[in-house]
């Protein structure tokens, strides 16, 4: 009998401590008011459900703004979806040029929501169907 | 539809709510806990109407369903919360309007059994055979949840557009 | 660990997590969840009866439900599986893996120990009545838990 409470009680205690050390670095935001654009080169590149990563290392350069200099860690969306948008396993790989506009991480921290990237033709792959509002500035940024 | 889920997410009270980052996970969490209660007790039910369980009075395997109930309702609520959040995931998806057809399915079902059926229901010997209305009212509403089930799971694969 | 790494980093990982067709990892997920709604959804019916909810339910009628916890397990066990060996290094070192292999292992156990007690009437060493509702109670905790785990899961994912 007191074996049973004991094993449930540990259960608890250990969900009660886990749970709110991972939940600190779980949850962050992204600030989806912000368009930004970024241009870097693919470092990393999974194309993997349940959600497409790819990493892009901005370098700084007189035009481009320091904000968005650094290595990025670009989160898209399922494979499914964004194949219907046009992106493939081959859209991109290590070592190839990117433009895209995402939206980054609230807290600072280097991470990216994809909206759409930019290819050389100046079409876009969107992440899905949404569209943005308004144009973004494409010259770098000030 | 994309115009008012501009708008909708545009809104204060959508930025504030999202703007909360525990608590969309948390609702993920309540509406997985909502359809695990709501499957299980609905689906005693539906099961017992199929014609499983028999031998077990009707009346007691309703006494299980204000649990149900509950159940749905923390799904509504969690439901309305991810829509008020990110509607543009959910407005101009033919899979999400697919889920809540099933729904709305389910649900007329329900009405159905309760405003028609349910006292000759409640009437029957537990050990009687079902009547194929009975039958075919439970299988159709075991069918619509997990309908629902898999539009909402699949929702993030088979597209938040058409 | 590195068997771990092997799993995680297969020819059949890649295919699996890069294929864009709906029948490999949104239907094993979705299978997943429906054997979740099966072994979540049929003991929470259980316990609820064992805390007195629809006590007019023979409780010996309990018994069928169990098919339907043991089938919608068999699911999980086969759909989790293959889930893990996508994820495997990963998960291999995350603590709330454990937490939510364990809940489920110690919610099956009193699910079991439940249906011994009030089903089956076979004498367990552990006392009646009370304790029986306590494990039942507890399993629905440990289910919770295990929700709860599994969806921390999908925002620790690297």
């Amino acid at each position: 009998m007191k074996r049973v409470l004991i094993f449930l009680g540990l259960g608890v205690a250990i969900v009660a401590t886990t749970v709110p050390a991972s939940a600190h670095h779980s949850f962050a935001m992204f600030d989806m008011e912000k368009n930004v654009d970024y241009r870097g080169v693919i470092t990393d590149w999974k194309w993997q459900n349940p959600h497409v990563h790819f990493t892009v290392l901005v370098k700084p350069a007189a035009r481009v703004d320091p904000q968005t200099v650094g290595t990025w860690d670009v989160e898209g969306g399922s494979v499914n979806i964004m194949a219907r948008q046009g992106w493939t396993r081959a859209s991109y790989k290590i070592g190839d040029p990117i433009e895209l506009v995402g939206h980054p991480m609230k807290d600072g921290s280097k991470g990216i929501s994809l909206f759409y990237a930019i290819r050389p033709d100046g079409s876009r792959l969107y992440h899905d169907i949404a569209r943005p509002k308004d144009d973004v500035k494409k010259d770098g940024g000030k | 539809m994309a115009g008012f889920s501009t708008w909708l997410e545009s809104t204060a009270i959508s930025k504030a709510l999202f703007g909360l980052s525990w608590l969309w996970p948390a609702c993920e969490s309540l509406h997985f806990l909502g359809l695990c209660i709501l499957i299980g007790c609905a689906g005693l039910l539906d099961l017992r109407l199929m014609g499983f369980f028999r031998g077990v009075a009707i009346r007691d395997v309703k006494a299980f369903m204000p649990w149900g109930i509950a159940g749905f309702c923390v799904n509504l609520a969690t439901g309305a919360l991810f829509l008020i959040m990110q509607p543009h995931l959910y407005l101009t998806s033919g899979v999400w309007w697919s889920k809540v057809g099933f729904i709305a399915m389910a649900g007329l079902n329900a009405l159905f059994f309760e405003t028609r059926l349910s006292g000759s229901a409640l009437a029957l010997a537990p050990d009687a055979e079902m009547p194929p209305a009975l039958k075919i009212v439970g299988a159709l509403s075991l069918f619509s949840w997990f309908a629902v089930l898999y539009c909402g799971r699949m929702l993030p694969y088979l597209g938040t557009g058409n | 660990m590195a068997f771990f790494r092997s799993l995680q980093d297969s020819a059949f990982t890649d295919w699996f997590l890069g294929s864009d067709s709906i029948w490999t990892y949104p239907t094993v997920l979705t299978l997943h969840t429906v054997g979740m709604a099966m072994l979540v959804g049929a003991s929470i019916v259980v316990h609820l009866r064992v805390l007195h909810v629809g006590s007019g339910f023979p409780i010996e009628r309990l018994r069928t439900l169990y098919n339907i916890i043991w089938t919608g397990f068999a699911i999980n066990l086969i759909s989790g599986v293959v889930l893990f060996v996508t994820e495997a290094a990963d998960r291999a070192v995350d603590p709330v893996f454990y937490v939510k292999l364990g809940s489920i292992g110690l919610a099956l156990w009193s699910g079991v120990v439940v249906k011994r007690r009030v089903i089956d009437r076979v004498k367990v060493p552990l006392g009646a009545g009370g304790t029986t509702r306590l494990l039942s109670l507890g399993s629905l905790g440990l289910w919770t838990v295990a929700i709860v785990a599994g969806r921390l899961m999908a925002y620790l994912k690297k």
